[in-house]
């Protein structure tokens, strides 16, 4: 009886390390930023083979994958309203579709509620669903069959007889973006599929250029020569992506193959060169996985804090200011980098802009780095406010690609000089004339007070005056 | 080997296509030859530029509204003529690296080879262009290599109501209006000017005027009118207490306003003028009835004098 109570402790302790324990290895198995459960939808079970190391890769990196055919009737992206899985990989199917849980409405919907789609397709099916979605979101896609050759770069080691294997270079270093898909410049990229074209759109990000020889052609069609190429040079992309408003992303490859374990472990050669190099697929095809699943480019802005520049003892986040009051505005910025979160780098050849505006901007100026912490990048700058009283914002409108949008906005009453804040009048030289023209009406008064109350009449001369 | 065999057959034949290419040219290169470009004017003589892989046309070749640029040449593969499946005529803005693609028309026996190029084939982005580099690229299946060739440089010739129509379709073509995700330009605010005071010379001379006006005044009152003081002992001794104090509330008045001017509120120049005011009427009805009654009794002693 005596021992109960006690067992009963002991009991409890290990039902509560036991939790602690499971929270703990939770916590170390760091589930990826923006959730991690997986749909890969592909239609034969047998064919995950295929992609084994890809998926492998995911599921090193925190991802649930979860293998489901587009065929099962319980399959729904939705359950509640809420959605189920946090990302989609649609792998090529072998039949006309999806089926009906994977409509673009429905695909619309799940990105509308932040989930993220990475869509794999290869020349021979381009199901219906996929080509209504890309031409929603302003994506050309290449009829059926339409295949991306080029002459110049592809590889000698695969079927050489057919340049259907393009090796793509890793896009340029851009001084004025992130390009989270840059990487090592002198990777070679095996891509076996279709080409496709973007619409204009700031939302629409190209990911893999086709290199300028290349061109698309109807690979049914037994034209001896492409008389009417459907696309061509680096006009035409491979890899694309739309980041939608909400930050969820879309990502439309045109080869599913690229994917593969074959591409991976590909031994390449360019036409002319004389060694044979392992492709950098697998390394692409995690960062645009990696991208697409919210592990890269997600920018968060920790805090802001805007007060009075030369006053150290002024409040921080003042409601209001007066006109012509010098103020600073600061901005920590984070970026999160597959597990963690690192201070934020404005790319060079860009610019991080605070706006100061009531309807229009009043001013568009550039935030500097003031400091840098293990975690986060504080931007700032200081300005005049102008000299316009009213409701106004501070607002940081940086949006741009391949990065989350950042859009941060914080109202600022700004008044007009209070009646005991104007400059005194004494020290504007134009008023000196009034004010000793007030000092000689008191100096007047004061001395006539004094005449009239003490000055004798001046009889003598009157009496002379007179007597004359 | 041409188009009209039946698509069914088409793998068959690409690869017998690529098969005899194979074959023919194990280590082949693309290339031409007999190359030239026309500009064919209507009406006028047609000039003629040569060009080879090697050598590009030399100068720009200037293309007016009207004119045809007829690009013709034979393909061949090594030494024998051949179609290539891929052969386009590039068409390039250096500045921005757009580029369009012209498939040239090949024959397959000859492999005489033309594309004609005129200003409705450009794109208003091209057209505008002050400049545009054109390119040949061949290339097929196979094992012979592809290549790329300059040709030269074409102007594009335009009438300004012209190149105002196409300035305006070019803006349409690259996205006039949508949003661009970049850096905006740079906004500082203008502040409206301060209010400027005139030069301190001229405020200075007025400064003085206002002063001298006092001096003018004092100088009137006593040389002139015979102003004096003559009558302080008098008066002190007739109102000893309220004389001082009249004149005294007199000063502090003026110097409570002086502290409004300086640094008071309107409350602390209230509470002066109350402890202030009542000190000033009473002594002052009490200094003037002195002041009156010693100028009756002047007066008075005045008449009697008379």
């Amino acid at each position: 009886m005596r021992l109960q109570p006690q067992s009963d402790m002991a009991s409890r302790t290990t039902f509560l390390l036991f939790f602690v324990n499971l929270l703990f290895v939770s916590w170390v198995s760091a589930a990826p930023l923006i959730g991690g459960r997986v749909l890969a939808v592909l239609e034969e079970q047998s064919d995950s083979a295929k992609y084994s190391q890809f998926l492998v890769d995911l599921k090193g990196r925190g991802f649930d994958v979860k293998l489901e055919s587009p065929k099962k009737d319980t399959l729904s992206l939705f359950k509640h309203g809420e959605k189920v899985w946090d990302h989609v990989i649609l792998f090529p199917p072998k039949s006309k579709g999806y089926g009906p849980a994977l409509t673009p409405q429905q695909l619309l919907e799940f990105t509308k509620l932040g989930g993220n789609v990475l869509i794999l397709t290869s020349p021979s099916s381009i199901p219906e669903q996929i080509r209504e979605l890309a031409r929603e979101l302003g994506i050309g896609l290449p009829p059926k069959d339409y295949i991306a050759v080029d002459h110049f770069n592809y590889d000698t080691v695969s079927k050489s007889e057919k340049h259907d294997v393009i090796l793509a270079n890793r896009p340029a270093v851009s001084p004025a973006v992130h390009n989270y898909f840059s990487g090592k410049q002198g990777d070679l990229i095996a891509f076996r599929g279709a080409g496709h074209t973007l619409g204009n759109g700031p939302l629409l990000v190209p990911i893999l250029t086709a290199p300028r020889t290349a061109y698309a052609y109807d690979s049914k069609e037994d034209f001896a020569y492409a008389q009417d190429p459907w696309a061509a040079g680096t006009q035409m992309q491979l890899i694309s992506a739309m980041q939608a408003r909400n930050n969820a992303r879309i990502t439309l490859a045109g080869s599913a193959d690229m994917f593969s374990n074959e591409f991976f472990e590909m031994k390449v050669q360019r036409p002319g060169s004389v060694e044979s190099r392992k492709t950098a697929n697998k390394e692409f095809c995690r960062d645009v996985a990696a991208w697409t699943f919210g592990e890269k480019g997600i920018v968060k802005v920790n805090a802001i804090r805007h007060y009075l520049s030369n006053e150290p003892d002024s409040p921080v986040n003042p409601n209001m200011y007066r006109i012509k009051n010098d103020a600073t505005f600061e901005i920590e910025l984070s970026e999160y980098d597959t597990d963690r979160w690192v201070p934020f780098k404005v790319p060079s050849g860009d610019s991080l802009q605070l706006e100061f505006t009531m309807l229009d901007p009043y001013y568009r100026i550039p935030l500097f780095p003031a400091s840098t912490s293990s975690n986060y990048t504080t931007y700032a700058t200081s300005f005049k406010i102008p000299d316009q009283h009213g409701v106004f914002a501070f607002r940081v409108n940086y949006k741009r690609p391949y990065i989350t949008y950042v859009d941060e906005k914080y109202s600022v009453t700004v008044r007009h000089f209070a009646h005991d804040e104007y400059t005194r009048s004494w020290d504007i030289s134009g008023a000196w004339v009034w004010i000793a023209g007030i000092a000689v009406t008191i100096t007047g008064w004061i001395g006539f007070c004094a005449l009239w109350l003490w000055s004798a009449p001046a009889a003598i001369k009157a009496g002379l005056k007179k007597t004359e | 080997m041409r188009s009209t065999i039946s698509s069914g057959m088409s793998s068959w034949t690409l690869f017998a296509l690529a098969f005899s290419s194979l074959a023919a040219a194990a280590s082949g290169a693309w290339t031409f030859e007999d190359a030239q470009a026309v500009i064919a004017a209507k009406g006028g003589k047609a000039e003629a530029y040569k060009f080879s892989p090697t050598k590009p046309i030399k100068g720009a070749i200037n293309l007016g509204p009207k004119d045809i640029l007829k690009v013709s040449l034979t393909v061949k593969e090594d030494s024998k003529v051949g179609r290539p499946h891929q052969a386009f005529l590039l068409v390039q803005e250096p500045e921005s690296k757009v580029e369009a693609f012209f498939p040239l028309n090949v024959k397959e026996l000859s492999g005489k080879a033309k594309v004609d190029l005129s200003h409705k084939d450009l794109p208003a982005f091209l057209l505008t262009a002050p400049s545009l580099s054109l390119s040949l690229v061949l290339g097929s299946f196979g094992q012979s290599t592809a290549s790329i060739a300059t040709i030269g440089n074409v102007e594009p010739l335009l009438d300004p109501a012209a190149k105002a129509l196409l300035e305006k379709q070019k803006q349409k073509d690259i996205g006039e209006g949508t949003v661009v995700y970049r850096a905006k330009d740079e906004i500082r605010h203008v502040f409206r000017a301060d209010p400027q005071s005139p030069p301190k010379i001229i405020t200075l001379v007025f400064l003085l005027s206002v002063l001298a006006g006092l001096g003018g005044l004092f100088v009137v009152w006593f040389p002139i009118l015979g102003g004096n003081l003559s009558h302080l002992p008098k008066a002190l001794k007739a109102a000893p207490i309220s004389h001082p104090l009249f004149f005294a509330s007199l000063l502090s008045l003026e110097g409570i306003f002086f502290m409004y001017y300086t640094q008071w509120n309107l409350f602390q120049t209230l509470a002066g003028m109350a402890v202030v005011g009542p000190v000033a009427l009473f002594s002052g009805s009490r200094a003037l009835r002195e002041v009156r009654a010693r100028r009756e009794r002047e007066s008075a002693r005045r008449c009697e004098e008379k």
